[in-house]
């Protein structure tokens, strides 16, 4: 059965499209609202995530727009307050609530959460519905390598994809060695998306697996790949990695040789007199 | 301030496009590269794309062509699904970028993907216009600044404004003064009410699901974006109250309206620190009212929207312009001795001189950023502080989440 006070607030959301209809909607409602949701603490929180829908169902815009807002305050609220509040919310993924509805429960939680509730989101990394929902708040979140690292090994299609380049934006160089493996992959995008983690981790021990990828490739596959080497370079060299930023430079220089690829050519030569 | 769009229909642009296109793929055109990097080919003829051909398509296509002689070479667009032969109509920009003959690139798709194909074309070697606003979120402005860097790309935002404010006499001894440093505290203010078409590009929020339409590759469309359930508003030019898109009429006009303002008052190189703004809960899909936003710069210069179309007004200060009166006549001299700032260079001038756009990616990302700030006020309804050299926002990591969310795989800044 919906919780009827929360049922009350939520209903002091009224449907946007009202807003634009609508010159001065009333801000005073939706906030006292809000506070009253807050004070009810968990039970707040589970009534709200009750009430959502899946999305072919629809009806629930309002019970959206207002725990979104009360997501968005969350970040304001003293960390006691805005962990009992993330918390309550991650608990709720454990429960039979449609995928939907869990969905936007994740993307509140990217929005509020912290690494308090990783272990809640990294359970969902390898779900077929809700895996990119996942990667996204714990990339947002932050400090959270440990739940793609465990999902790695049995990522597979897009899943591993996404968990490649999560593991490159937040630069675990302890996947590197895997991801040697995948520069060579069938998939294009998989070759891309492993090359630039690498490169995003500053990889040594990437230097010859790009640089060869990058010779052989074609086409878009090609720019790409040389791309990766170049920001390969340039975090290198932020490490002190000079030596092998001088390698992945010059021997762009010498091997664009088409006048298409002059602009590769110009680009590591500016970088090795940069380096002088 | 945009200069005056053509009147040239879509449809007509498309039509009349395609078979230009399919004219010029029987004309020989010397590409760039065959001469070098940097030369104009004698024949003086580039090859174009038009990556997006919808709404701002044809104007931001021909912004791209003023001054130039360019063939169009290549349309491309996610709704091309079934009429693609990827010879001259492609669905797939990358196809686009592979293309040797390719000179110049036009982006006008919804802002979500301006960045990546931006990026993508300046490491496939190509020249940019991009239509405004040149980003969804803050770090990809940055990013868009470090590619055009490293490969020697030319970019140019689509919007005009700064052109024509640059040759005024008055703005030209503001933007001095304020490039001198030497107004401290600055107390200037710049108030920009009304036009921000709040109301006007509000999204749609719970609309039911709908059939993808077998023309749009819908995946495609989402991009680096979450995908989320096809509704047809989040397309054809409605994208823009969509956050997973675009920002808003704030982000949609604020650009036009802001971008010479801060030429005007020397920000090209900075953003604001203190942002703070008048709004309802926001929704989570759907861009909605506000009422204002105040931004501060770290020398005092304020810069106010005030959407007029909810809430309360702006009253917290009053329009303040600056003045050589508001120097000692010490530091006034030293400002009268100062040199005018250089001409900007149109897109045209920058290809041919390979010198920098007047829209430049620098520029155009710093004014991006102030409306990127300003909505990430109108989000999270808290004061925040932002560090501009850094880019980051200081002290509220949930706030600082919007300056650089993440993509969806494969795609990456």
């Amino acid at each position: 059965m919906p919780n009827e006070k929360v049922t009350q607030f939520a209903a002091q959301f009224r449907d946007p499209k009202d807003l634009k209809r609508q010159s001065n909607p009333n801000l005073k409602q939706m906030t006292a609202a809000l506070d009253g949701l807050r004070a009810m603490g968990q039970e707040g929180v589970t009534g709200l995530v009750d009430l959502l829908k899946p999305d072919a169902e629809g009806g629930d815009v309002h019970v959206r727009h207002c725990l979104h807002g009360q997501a968005m305050r969350a970040g304001g609220w003293p960390e006691k307050d805005r962990q009992a509040f993330t918390k309550a919310l991650a608990g709720t993924l454990k429960g039979d609530h449609p995928k939907q509805a869990k969905a936007f429960v994740i993307r509140q939680l990217q929005v509020a959460g912290g690494t308090e509730v990783a272990a809640a989101l990294g359970e969902w990394l390898l779900d077929d519905e809700l895996w990119e929902d996942a990667a996204q708040a714990l990339l947002a979140i932050g400090d959270t390598a440990e739940q793609f690292l465990k999902a790695l090994p049995n990522a597979k299609g897009k899943q591993l994809l996404t968990i490649v380049q999560a593991l490159g934006v937040m630069k675990v160089n302890n996947a590197a060695e895997r991801i040697r493996e995948l520069v060579t992959a069938d998939d294009a995008s998989l070759r891309q998306v492993a090359a630039r983690a690498l490169a995003d981790m500053a990889d040594a021990g990437a230097v010859e697996p790009l640089l060869k990828a990058a010779d052989t490739a074609k086409g878009f596959d090609r720019t790409k790949q040389t791309g990766a080497c170049l920001q390969l370079a340039e975090n290198l060299l932020v490490l002190g990695g000079k030596k092998e930023a001088n390698r992945i430079y010059k021997h762009l220089r010498d091997t664009r040789k088409d006048p298409a690829e002059a602009y590769i050519r110009e680009a590591a030569e500016h970088a090795l007199k940069r380096m002088d | 301030m945009t200069r005056k769009a053509s009147s040239l229909s879509r449809r007509r642009f498309i039509q009349s496009s395609s078979a230009a296109v399919a004219a010029a793929a029987t004309c020989q055109i010397v590409p760039r590269h065959v001469i070098g990097q940097g030369q104009v080919p004698p024949s003086e003829t580039f090859g174009g794309a038009l990556i997006g051909v919808g709404g701002r398509g044809p104007g931001t296509y021909n912004g791209m062509c003023r001054g130039l002689n360019v063939k169009q070479l290549a349309l491309c667009d996610v709704k091309f699904v079934g009429r693609a032969d990827n010879k001259k109509v492609y669905t797939d920009f990358r196809r686009v970028l592979e293309r040797k003959d390719i000179d110049l690139i036009a982006i006008a798709t919804p802002p979500h993907w301006h960045a990546l194909i931006s990026i993508a074309a300046a490491e496939a070697g190509k020249d940019v216009l991009c239509e405004k606003p040149m980003t969804r979120f803050i770090a990809e402005g940055r990013a868009v600044v470090n590619a055009f860097k490293r490969y020697n790309r030319i970019f140019q935002i689509g919007t005009f404004g700064r052109y024509g404010a640059s040759g005024n006499r008055g703005n030209i001894t503001t933007h001095k003064i304020m490039r001198s440093g030497l107004l401290k505290p600055c107390e200037a203010v710049h108030i920009k009410a009304g036009g921000l078409k709040v109301k006007q590009w509000s999204g749609d929020p719970g609309l039911l699901p709908q059939q993808v339409p077998r023309s749009l590759d819908w995946d495609f469309y989402c991009g680096p974006s979450p995908l989320k359930p096809y509704v047809r508003p989040r397309t054809g030019g409605t994208h823009r109250g969509y956050w997973d898109y675009e920002g808003g009429g704030l982000s949609d006009m604020a650009q036009h309206h802001f971008d010479p303002i801060q030429w005007t008052f020397g920000k090209d190189d900075t953003s604001p620190v203190e942002i703070e703004a008048h709004a309802p809960p926001p929704h989570p899909e759907c861009t909605g009212m506000w009422g204002w936003v105040e931004l501060k710069y770290a020398d005092g210069l304020t810069f106010a929207m005030d959407s007029r179309e909810w809430g309360e007004r702006y009253t917290r200060k009053k329009e303040r312009g600056v003045s050589l009166d508001d120097l000692s006549p010490e530091d006034r001299k030293k400002v009268e001795a100062m040199p005018d700032p250089a001409k900007l260079l149109s897109f045209a001038e920058a290809v041919k001189t390979r010198g920098q756009a007047g829209g430049n990616a620098e520029a155009a990302h710093r004014c991006a950023a102030m409306l990127h700030l300003a909505n990430i006020a109108i989000r999270v309804r808290r004061k925040i502080k932002y560090d501009p050299v850094k880019e980051e926002i200081i002290g509220d990591p949930e706030a600082n989440r919007f300056v650089n969310p993440p993509t969806r795989a494969p795609w990456r800044l």
